[in-house]
């Protein structure tokens, strides 16, 4: 079981080197397929607005796939989201489970802020793309921003009290993942050094939220382009369900890239024994500085 | 605020950060520079500008034409097709670049513009811009490069570089070093949208392929 782990953990740290190291092949060959499926489109959205229904489904195919080559591009999170596959206890399912709502939320706005903005105040598609690029970016990257720093700070306490458990006669036994049950320990874990079980079960709904609001607020390009075409086009209902499959095929690639992250971590922490507790510590902090890292670099550009 | 809420919020902003890589470019416009000759001198740089499908749909949904939306222009609305484009805005550079002997030549506005619909629907536009000084390109080494530094639209050379007034003169293409590893590009990447100036070395720039003249 082990030596499996170890293998499994060894297989996939290889995987992730190689993959970084041809990262721009990766890139390269993204953006051919973008071109691709953007020409794609662009005949799809034609022989929609020409009426002919059954176009629906592959337009929302087509969609999909460029959801997915966009997610594929330049790897500003490649690296942290090894790290957060690492540090984090949620399920793969959780986790593609958020990669969806994340995404389908970030259509969502696209879609209020496009066709909002064109039934109520008039704007045009280049307006609804400079405030989108203008404003809602930076916003988004600062939040994410201060949601590292956050991170960081919050790793920085859960370091000290792994400390001043360690040294208390009646501390936690750290670093054994089945030593105790999922229960909730609610309000009183502020008596208590971290646990694994702290560690690993993720669950609050109001920092959830949170986020998805600071992924959603920033709408991609390339939806804005979809449904500002559509809504003059009289199609306003198809370049939403196109929107919406665009988030499915990103989520998609999200989902994949954690479940890799999830598989490392528990491997991980199967392969070394005893110090999976200060490792996913050291990681988040780790986590939350690269989170930090790229934002700045977001809103410093 | 619980340590599994904390990281619970790691997930979430890590599930962001891949989103806002990979967006450029979002425009994608084949076509080509050429050199406009006069008495041994270059006095204009051709620009060919064939935008994709999905770009040209959103110009002319943007700008209100094609009503019927069969994707046929009027001559009159490809003409307004043609000054929409032709209307930089300020610090616009132009995406088309000259050099002699590697010192940038300024190059003006778009001068007798031309568009035309084509039956794939893309819309082409050809325009020449005048240099502020004609080079000899006898006595400098000339080279043109078609990019945007910001990467957002990506410019192909789709076709072979033209020299118009001087049958002594012929093109070569040197294609952009594309290194799967490069550790430069890749941190050029990682800084996608950084507007550098065109000068500088960009993201844009790296895709470019560089077009230089000789004369006998």
């Amino acid at each position: 079981m082990r030596l499996a782990a170890i293998a499994t953990f060894l297989g996939l740290a290889l995987l992730a080197l190689v993959l970084w190291q041809y990262q721009s092949t990766a890139l390269l060959w993204a953006i051919e397929r973008q071109r691709g499926f953007q020409t794609a489109m662009a005949g799809h959205l034609r022989d929609l607005q020409a009426g002919e229904p059954r176009a629906l489904w592959a337009f929302c195919l087509v969609c999909a796939g460029y959801g997915f080559a966009h997610a594929l591009g330049p790897g500003h999170g490649k690296l942290v989201i090894g790290g957060a596959g690492l540090a984090t206890g949620a399920t793969a399912g959780r986790l593609a489970g958020l990669a969806i709502v994340a995404s389908l939320a970030q259509a969502g706005v696209a879609i209020a802020l496009v066709y909002g903005g064109f039934a109520l105040f008039g704007v045009n598609g280049k307006q609804a793309r400079t405030m989108a690029e203008t404003w809602m970016s930076p916003a988004s990257a600062a939040l994410i921003g201060v949601i590292g720093v956050i991170l960081i700070y919050r790793g920085w306490r859960q370091w000290r009290r792994l400390g001043a458990a360690r040294h208390a006669p009646h501390g936690h036994h750290h670093g054994h993942p089945h030593a105790h049950s999922d229960h909730d320990h609610g309000h009183c874990h502020h008596a208590h050094g971290p646990d694994l079980d702290q560690v690993v079960a993720l669950r609050s709904w109001r920092d959830a939220l949170a986020l998805i609001g600071a992924i959603a607020i920033r709408p991609c390009t390339g939806a804005i382009f979809v449904l500002a075409i559509a809504w003059p086009l009289g199609i306003a209902l198809a370049g939403a369900a196109g929107v919406l499959a665009m988030g499915l095929g990103t989520a998609a690639f999200t989902a994949l890239v954690a479940i890799a992250g999830v598989t490392l971590r528990q491997s991980a922490v199967l392969a070394i024994p005893g110090w999976a507790g200060p490792t996913l510590i050291a990681l988040q902090i780790l986590a939350g500085a690269a989170v930090v890292w790229f934002s700045a670099l977001a809103l410093l550009r | 605020m619980t340590v599994r809420s904390c990281l619970f919020a790691l997930i979430l902003s890590v599930l962001a950060l891949p989103q806002r890589g990979g967006t450029h470019p979002h425009a994608f416009i084949d076509g080509g520079l050429g050199f406009v000759m006069a008495d041994g001198q270059i006095t204009h740089l051709s620009v060919t500008w064939i935008h994709d499908p999905l770009y040209t749909l959103f110009a002319i949904t943007e700008a209100g034409l094609d009503p019927d939306g069969d994707g046929r222009l009027s001559e009159a609305e490809v003409a307004s097709l043609v000054r929409i484009h032709q209307q930089w805005i300020e610090g616009f550079a132009g995406d088309s670049y000259l050099w002699a002997d590697d010192q940038p030549v300024g190059l003006s506005k778009p001068q007798a513009a031309q568009g035309r619909m084509l039956p794939d629907g893309r819309f082409q536009m050809e325009f020449v811009r005048a240099l502020d000084r004609p080079v000899d390109p006898r006595l400098a080494r000339v080279t043109a490069k078609a990019y945007d530094p910001t990467y957002y639209t990506a410019y192909a050379l789709t076709e072979a570089p033209a020299v118009r007034g001087d049958p002594a003169c012929r093109t070569q293409v040197t294609a952009a070093r594309r290194d799967p590893t490069d550790a430069e590009m890749l941190s050029q990447l990682a800084l996608l949208d950084r507007d550098d100036s065109p000068e500088d070395p960009s993201i844009g720039v790296r895709f470019a392929d560089t077009i230089s003249l000789q004369c006998d």
